[in-house]
């Protein structure tokens, strides 16, 4: 009788209040400081309810147990929240100055270098896989490659970090942008292209990826699938229905469950490690590196275009879209005001998007 | 360990080649795309009707829709700003009005974001407002949806609901 007027109290352990406190360190993060607030509020409750004690939210059999065997087991919410970011990538400006293409395969050495690191830290190679796709700065790559690569208690933390990260990108990226070229460099005007990009080409070109994609890395086929999928819906012109649903109602329900999913892994057992530490490490090192690597391949590219090519934009093949392009207008207009590369940015942008989403395809590929 | 540290570099060098040889792919199919089907050089004035049109047409509908101006922001523009015999293009209104509204928004200044006209012509093929339109609007179509109580300009209203 007592026990029952008790309640849950008496199942409250210190462990179980540290992850309490985490999650309210999420939610703070995503409401009051706006990191990522959609993702990281949904996450946030998640750890809360999974470690709430006695509730069993999170148990095979809980609600979100449930959610997390229906939709994140089996990959298919990051395909889904892909479907709904196709939808919203404009990939104009890349259809517009095809050679930005570069940068974003630049960027992607982020993922490989923290794949070394992760192995050199002693991770074996499939859970250093899964945290080297943190370099990839994109959330549904990252969870998708981590769920099928990663052992489950390090889906939480490798979401968490990735999402923390991309949210951080105006924090990191500029003192290595600044740090890495001369002021000469970052004042490039660059021109703008005469043409528009056409219909035919905006059509032909996601499914012409499409095809391409999934024969150079199959693995890499549903990602790259959806996001395209999305692109056409967009592009097409004569299904605005199906376009909108997938850019508001789609992602925005996936975006809750993925969240919430995510977050009832983080349960104390499997976060209170020291190697949760090392996830968030090695996240750091990878988006420096992919911004290190961006800049000196858009420095590459300002040389060989005789300083026509401002190399800023190079950091924006990270592809945190549309955060790194923003970043990289941002610093050019600090240097001077006239500077406005936010276009040209997105170029690289969105083909970070694509490249790390093949980065992904071939990790599992080798890897699984 | 060295096993696995060597199969990492395997994996590092052939994953990097993949990704750039599939990029590059990308990127030479984007030039023969652009050769095969070559948009149309937008003149403004073309392109401002258009703009107008789009904009009066959602007026109309009783929306507040920044679309028909980020179409026509996304071309470039190719005349420089002040010219002609002095009426401004309905377009060229409406994306004034979308970047004071957007300057205004995010707290900014709009003198601050506004180029003198000396330095307009700077920007070769593209005007100031053209270009903070597209800047503006660009930002408003990002991938993230804002947090609660930041307006998205999308179509979607918590109060009206879809429109």
């Amino acid at each position: 009788m007592s026990d029952q007027l008790l309640g849950a109290f008496p199942d409250i352990t210190v462990s179980g209040v540290a992850m309490i406190v985490i999650a309210l360190g999420v939610i703070y993060l995503g409401v009051a400081r706006k990191y990522e607030p959609l993702l990281l509020l949904p996450i946030g409750i998640g750890v809360l309810l999974a470690n709430l004690p006695a509730t069993g939210i999170a148990e095979d059999d809980g609600f979100l147990g449930l959610l997390r065997q229906a939709g994140l087991d089996n990959e298919l919410f990051p395909l889904l929240m892909f479907l709904g970011v196709g939808a919203l990538t404009d990939f104009t400006p890349m259809l517009q100055k095809p050679v930005t293409v570069l940068l974003g395969a630049a960027a992607q050495v982020g993922i490989f270098a923290a794949l070394i690191a992760a192995l050199l830290l002693g991770w074996d190679i499939n859970n250093a896989g899964a945290i080297g796709i943190i370099g990839s700065a994109d959330g549904p790559t990252t969870i998708f490659v981590s769920t099928q690569l990663a052992d489950v208690d390090l889906w939480g933390p490798i979401a968490v970090a990735a999402y923390s990260y991309m949210a951080m990108v105006p924090l990191i990226q500029p003192p290595i942008m600044r740090l890495l070229t001369t002021k000469k460099e970052r004042l490039v005007k660059m021109d703008y292209p005469s043409r528009a990009a056409s219909y035919k080409a905006r059509v032909l070109f996601p499914i012409i990826v499409i095809i391409l994609a999934s024969l150079i890395a199959p693995e890499a086929a549903p990602l790259v699938g959806m996001l395209m999928f999305g692109n056409l819906l967009r592009e097409v012109g004569v299904v605005d229905r199906l376009a909108k649903a997938a850019q508001n109602e789609l992602i925005n329900v996936t975006t809750v469950f993925l969240g919430l999913t995510v977050g009832s892994t983080m349960t104390a057992d499997r976060f209170l490690e020291t190697r949760t530490l090392g996830i968030f490490a090695i996240g750091l090192f990878a988006f420096c590196i992919a911004t290190v690597a961006g800049v000196l391949f858009g420095k590459v590219m300002y040389y060989a275009s005789r300083g026509k090519i401002n190399p800023l934009i190079g950091a924006a093949g990270v592809s945190a879209v549309p955060m790194a392009a923003r970043v990289a207008h941002k610093v050019g207009r600090d240097e001077d005001p006239d500077t406005w590369l936010i276009m040209h940015a997105m170029g690289p942008n969105v083909a970070g998007v694509l490249g790390s989403a093949i980065a992904g395809g071939v990790i599992l590929g080798t890897l699984l | 360990m060295t096993e696995e540290l060597g199969e990492g570099l395997y994996l590092a060098t052939v994953g990097m080649g993949l990704v750039f040889l599939t990029l590059v792919a990308f990127m030479l199919i984007l030039f023969a795309l652009g050769k095969l089907f070559p948009g149309e050089e937008v003149a403004e004035d073309s392109e401002t009707d258009e703009a107008a049109a789009g904009a009066d047409a959602t007026e109309q509908a009783g929306h507040v829709s920044v679309q028909p101006v980020f179409v026509a922001a996304q071309q470039p523009a190719r005349i420089s700003v002040g010219s002609g015999d002095g009426r401004i293009p309905g377009a060229k209104i409406a994306a004034m009005a979308v970047a004071m509204y957007l300057a205004t928004e995010q707290g900014e200044s709009v003198v601050n974001t506004t180029a003198p006209a000396a330095t307009m012509n700077q920007f070769r093929g593209s005007s100031v407002w053209a270009i903070h339109g597209r800047e503006s609007l660009r930002e408003s179509q990002g991938h993230r949806p804002q947090s609660y109580g930041h307006k998205s300009h999308s179509a979607y209203s918590p109060r009206d609901g879809l429109r």
